[in-house]
């Protein structure tokens, strides 16, 4: 692709004789590779096995479905209960730790649902240090049932519910006191003024926090795997390496495919409600001090979660570790340097995806950039295992017919494509390219188009203009999506797993190996590398909402 | 340097937003463009900068010919600096790297004394080093304005400079350019739609109406001697006045008598233009108007009035003269510069 930097181009302005192609070129690639995998699968059903579907039809799908709802439920359920009860503590209330804890609460997005969800099992088992140290004092113990749906729920609720804390937080943060205090002049009680205004007009930042929560419940594979709990993505897992049963794995990610469009129709629509429930202007206000009590309870159930969320399974995780430090030896470290190889080689390409395209919608702005938008969302709720199938087919279709070529012509041609290397490229490419779009984006946003022309008058040419105006102010934009984008390849488990070429083993998949057989010490460590790593940009987050706030205040 | 449009046109996609704009600056006066908003002023502003090629007539700065149809010397050779709407200020810069931006390829030494000679003339040495984020929006203009000083353009361009201030900020700081301009004798074209800042900064102003200047001229004959209907609409208040010319060649009103500044036609029907500053206050008068509506202003109170015959006037009076509604008071005619446009 031509890449012309839009430094060169009449940015923004109407009747310029011939608007550049590149642009649309662009995002005409974008769309074929967002579409291709959704394609990939859609066609498999041209080619029904009839009898897997019969089996499928009256086994396999009702169960998977019905997995699938009360998942979708208990966790939607679940996530909206701690998201929305902790930030109206934080952001509106007044009680001891309340500073610490606003931010602490952020902390499970650094730890992976199968990192959690191992831990939780590993500690509360029949074997586990609690049931086995209670047996030892009292003689027997209540069996605690994690391995259940409601073990799954309870977990995943637990490393998702940031999503809908921190845009309900910033929702009651920004929407102000004021609001409450003009329901109470209107004879309104808190309670009421809670119920009546501040949550309705909440509501469509909350709906669209859950609807992402909902997403990634559909497109989780590790937490459930853990767990052996039968969702959609656990059987296109086994379809595909257990039966190698390719057609009914790309059928079944059709399926789910279904589902995901549904979540995401509720995301658009609560961005909908978005543009005209406008909050006034952050507005400080008093904090509404609690009573004596009602202060230490708020203080406890935020303490709870944290500590179940993040304090206990970080301890645990280092005990184990501990114990299990022999582990860290050259394996290890080979699949550490794997874990950094892909994750590096996936930021670079989606990082480098996301200025192309942030400098097409610059030069050509309007229509197109809400497509791209959309483009962008509906790749990031494509599930890994889907898109796993959707680019494993076409590359190794590409890949036979160029061995098979080779036969031809009597010659022993390798592998086109680099086996199936471009195959979990082009997937991590689709699955985060919002992750790595977005900082740019905003970056580019700050770069006005009024500063472009100063730059000339003032006797820049093109290149001097992108070398001392753009690359300087989108520097920590690009950085933030470089590390965005690694950390979420680093934790991220079905296209690594089903796409990584022999011998390819990451940290994520030595977790997914050990945890299958159970061995809850020797995934710690990779484990806790994952953490640490996932660490990085909720302090980046932490850092870029306090500015955030602090500009409003 | 020299300023010559001449009789230029632009048009985007069929478009023809400037159609035979002509305006000539002399080396080190201020122009100003006036005009309501989609009248093409900040067109002809981005064509003289060189973001608009020309589809006819030709700009040129002292001998240099700048733009053509057909060819257009690009933005950063033709040594025209321009001052933005929201000033464009490089936000990872501070003041006195943003002024020393166009200063690229000159010695070290010659560029630091430039920035500091630039920093002197607005007065903000004090905050050299801070970022534009840190500077109040006045000082942002400000450097905004050495920025586009520093490579000594030829022509320097305004887009609106002081629309993003305060009021009160707006009056001090179009005289405060005006004076740094003057002093660096800089020839300039600013564009903006507010004629209080148009009176304050500019030698001369362009009234644009429809892609083309209107009246070219000073803001005193702007205001005085509106050539038509729509500038003396624009500028300043009024109301226009039906008159018709009496065989003595003068004017004859409901207010009495008036000498026409050009001759015209006995028997021709006329409207005479008003200014609330030529009608004045005399209890002695013998001519009376009710008064129907009153604005307070502080110095002065602006009346509308009504004579007898229905004609509407507006006078402005001394504050001390406070007249209740429905009162009628005495007036009298007292007009120096008599503008009479023939009735439609």
């Amino acid at each position: 692709m031509p890449f012309v930097p839009a430094a060169t181009l009449p940015v923004g302005h109407r009747g310029h004789p011939r608007p550049p192609l590149w642009p649309r070129l662009a995002i005409l690639a974008l769309a074929t590779l967002v579409v291709l995998p959704l394609a990939v699968i859609l066609f498999s059903f041209s080619d029904p096995q009839a009898d897997t579907w019969a089996h499928f039809g009256e086994f396999v799908l009702p169960r998977l479905l019905l997995n699938t709802l009360w998942l979708l439920l208990g966790v939607g359920a679940g996530t909206a209960l701690l998201g929305v009860s902790l930030a109206w503590l934080t952001a509106v209330c007044e009680f001891p730790g309340r500073r610490w804890l606003s931010w602490g609460l952020l902390l499970p997005l650094a730890v992976p649902g199968y990192v959690l969800g191992f831990v939780m099992i590993g500690l509360l088992d029949y074997t586990g240090p609690l049931q086995t140290g209670l047996r030892d004092i009292f003689g027997a113990a209540p069996e605690i049932p994690i391995r259940s749906r409601g073990g799954v729920i309870a977990v995943m609720a637990l490393t998702l519910y940031p999503y809908v804390y921190l845009v309900a937080r910033n929702a009651f943060l920004t929407q102000g006191r004021r609001v409450l205090e003009a329901a109470q002049t209107l004879g309104l009680s808190r309670v009421q003024g809670f119920f009546r205004v501040a949550l309705p007009m909440a509501r469509p930042w909350i709906a669209g926090g859950l609807a992402l929560v909902l997403m990634e419940t559909l497109a989780d594979f590790g937490t459930v795997a853990v767990f052996n709990y039968d969702t959609f993505t656990t059987a296109i897992y086994r379809a595909w390496f257990g039966m190698f049963n390719l057609s009914a794995a790309s059928q079944l990610a059709s399926l789910l495919v279904v589902l995901v469009f549904i979540a995401l129709a509720l995301e658009q629509r609560s961005r909908h409600g978005q543009r005209f429930a406008q909050g006034g202007r952050g507005d400080a206000g008093q904090r509404i001090v609690l009573g004596p009590r009602a202060r230490w309870l708020a203080a406890l159930w935020c303490g709870l979660v944290f500590a179940v969320a993040v304090a206990v399974p970080l301890a645990q995780l280092l005990a184990w570790a501990w114990h299990s430090r022999g582990d860290l030896d050259a394996r290890y470290l080979g699949f550490l340097y794997h874990s950094l190889l892909l994750a590096g080689s996936g930021a670079l390409v989606v990082t480098t995806m996301g200025l192309v395209l942030a400098y097409a919608l610059r030069s050509r702005p309007g229509r197109l950039a809400t497509f791209a938008g959309r483009l962008s969302i509906l790749g990031y709720a494509l599930p890994g295992t889907v898109l796993a199938v959707g680019f494993y087919l076409p590359m190794s279709g590409l890949d036979n017919l160029w061995i098979a070529l080779g036969k031809h012509f009597g010659m022993a041609w390798g592998p086109l494509l680099g086996g199936t290397l471009v195959a979990m490229l082009l997937a991590y490419a689709v699955r985060f390219l919002a992750v790595g779009y977005h900082p740019v984006e905003a970056a580019l946003h700050r770069v006005t188009a009024n500063m472009d022309e100063a730059a000339r008058s003032l006797g820049s040419g093109s290149r001097d203009v992108l070398a001392r105006v753009h690359l300087p102010l989108l520097r920590g934009g690009i950085a933030t999506a470089l590390i965005l984008v690694f950390v979420d390849i680093m934790k991220e488990m079905p296209i690594t797993l089903m796409t990584r070429p022999f011998g390819w083993d990451t940290l994520a998949i030595r977790v997914f190996e050990m945890t299958s057989e159970g061995e809850w010490q020797r995934a710690a460590l990779p484990a806790l590398t994952l953490v640490v790593a996932g660490l990085v940009p909720v302090l980046l987050l932490m850092r870029s909402s306090d500015r955030e706030l602090s500009h409003a205040a | 340097m020299q300023l010559d449009i001449r009789d230029i046109a632009v048009a985007f996609a069929g478009d023809t937003i400037l159609d035979g704009l002509t305006l000539a600056l002399e080396p080190g006066e201020i122009g100003c463009l006036l005009g309501a908003s989609g009248c093409g002023k900040t067109t002809a502003l981005r064509a003289v900068a060189g973001f608009e090629p020309l589809v006819r007539g030709q700009i040129s700065a002292g001998s240099q010919q700048l733009s053509r149809p057909g060819w257009t010397l690009p933005p950063q050779r033709r040594r025209v600096g321009m001052v933005f709407q929201d000033y464009a200020l490089f936000p990872h810069l501070s003041a006195a790297a943003n002024i020393a931006f166009g200063l690229r390829g000159q010695p070290a030494r010659e560029r630091r004394q430039r920035v500091a000679a630039m920093l002197d003339l607005v007065g903000l040495e004090a905050v050299a080093h801070h970022f534009p984020h840190q500077l109040s929006g006045g000082q942002q203009q400000r450097v905004a304005v050495a920025r586009a000083l520093a490579p000594d353009p030829a022509v320097l361009l305004m887009d609106e400079p002081f629309s993003n201030l305060d009021v009160e900020l707006r009056e001090r700081l179009s005289l405060e350019v005006r004076a740094i301009l003057k002093k660096a004798g800089t020839t300039a074209l600013i564009v903006t739609h507010d004629q209080h800042e148009a009176f304050a900064i500019a030698d001369r102003i362009g009234l644009m109406n429809a892609g083309r200047i209107e009246q070219l001229d000073t803001p005193y004959n702007l205001y005085h001697y509106p050539v038509s209907r729509l500038v003396a609409r624009f500028i300043g208040q009024g109301v226009m006045v039906p008159g018709v010319i009496a065989a003595s060649g003068e004017i004859s009103t409901p207010l009495g008598m008036l000498a026409p500044r050009t001759p015209a036609q006995p028997g021709s029907r006329v409207d005479v233009l008003l200014r609330p500053d030529d009608i004045v206050h005399d209890d002695a008068s013998p001519t009376t108007a009710r008064v129907v509506s009153k604005t307070f202003r502080g110095a002065s109170i602006l009346y509308a009035v009504e004579l007898p015959c229905g004609t509407r006037l507006l006078a402005l009076v001394g504050s001390h003269h406070n007249h209740a509604l429905g009162e009628a008071i005495g007036i009298r005619l007292e007009a120096h510069h008599v503008v009479a446009f023939p009735a439609p």
